[in-house]
């Protein structure tokens, strides 16, 4: 399964790991993930490269 | 992922056994060999970098076992930039080159120059390594560029397979 996750403004991809697991490595290294579907993820990242 | 041992006894040579993958586009179960885990920052969301100093750009969490970890960086550069080195390596340590001496050569490198600003988002495909583990541990996707203008960025994927 995948998680699509903004970061501090970056939009990071996940595979194979759970949700739990990643918001504690990211909790680990002080970053807070906000998950968000995949069509947002598509749709922000698009917006991103057309800039 | 099933695993099925087919031994077939030759008549003068020994038994073939084969170990049957799987036929469709499924994942392997965690703690299997072949279980996947992989992290992606977008070309599209490519992170500020500093210059002269290791940054992690995305990171993979691996419970205990045997891994072949690989990746990829990219940078987008400062048309306006020169650059003296660009490095990517996976590493166990944030924001940090990997530095242990046997994983030296999991480093990849554009050295001087070699960075052409006209050609778009350059990328380093990194070398797997081996990393066994006795415990959960994160390993991170590292850049260290040293460039002479503000505003490089860098992406990239981290990604590693159970192997056995």
């Amino acid at each position: 399964m995948k998680f699509f996750v903004r970061v501090e403004g970056r939009l990071i991809s996940y595979q194979g790991m759970s949700e739990e697991t990643i918001i504690a490595m990211l909790t680990e290294q002080g970053l807070v993930p906000e998950f968000i579907d995949e069509a947002t993820y598509l749709a922000e990242l698009a917006a991103l490269e057309i800039k | 992922m099933s695993l099925i041992l087919d031994g077939t006894a030759g008549v003068t040579g020994p038994a073939t056994k084969v170990i049957v993958g799987t036929t469709t586009n499924d994942s392997a179960t965690a703690g299997y060999v072949g279980e996947y885990v992989e992290g992606v920052l977008a070309a599209g969301s490519a992170t500020a970098l500093t210059t002269a100093t290791p940054q992690t750009l995305v990171s993979i969490s691996l419970t205990a076992g045997d891994w072949d970890v690989t990746g990829m960086v990219g940078v987008q550069p400062n048309p306006a930039a020169t650059y003296s080195y660009t490095i990517g390596c996976v590493s166990p340590t944030n924001n940090t080159l990997n530095s242990l001496q046997t994983n030296w050569a999991s480093h990849t490198q554009f050295p001087a120059g070699a960075i052409s600003t006209t050609t778009a988002d350059p990328k380093l495909t990194l070398p797997m390594v081996r990393v066994s583990l006795a415990s959960t541990t994160t390993y991170y996707l590292i850049c260290d560029a040293a460039f002479t203008v503000s505003s490089c960025l860098g992406f990239g994927r981290i990604s590693a397979r159970r192997v056995r």
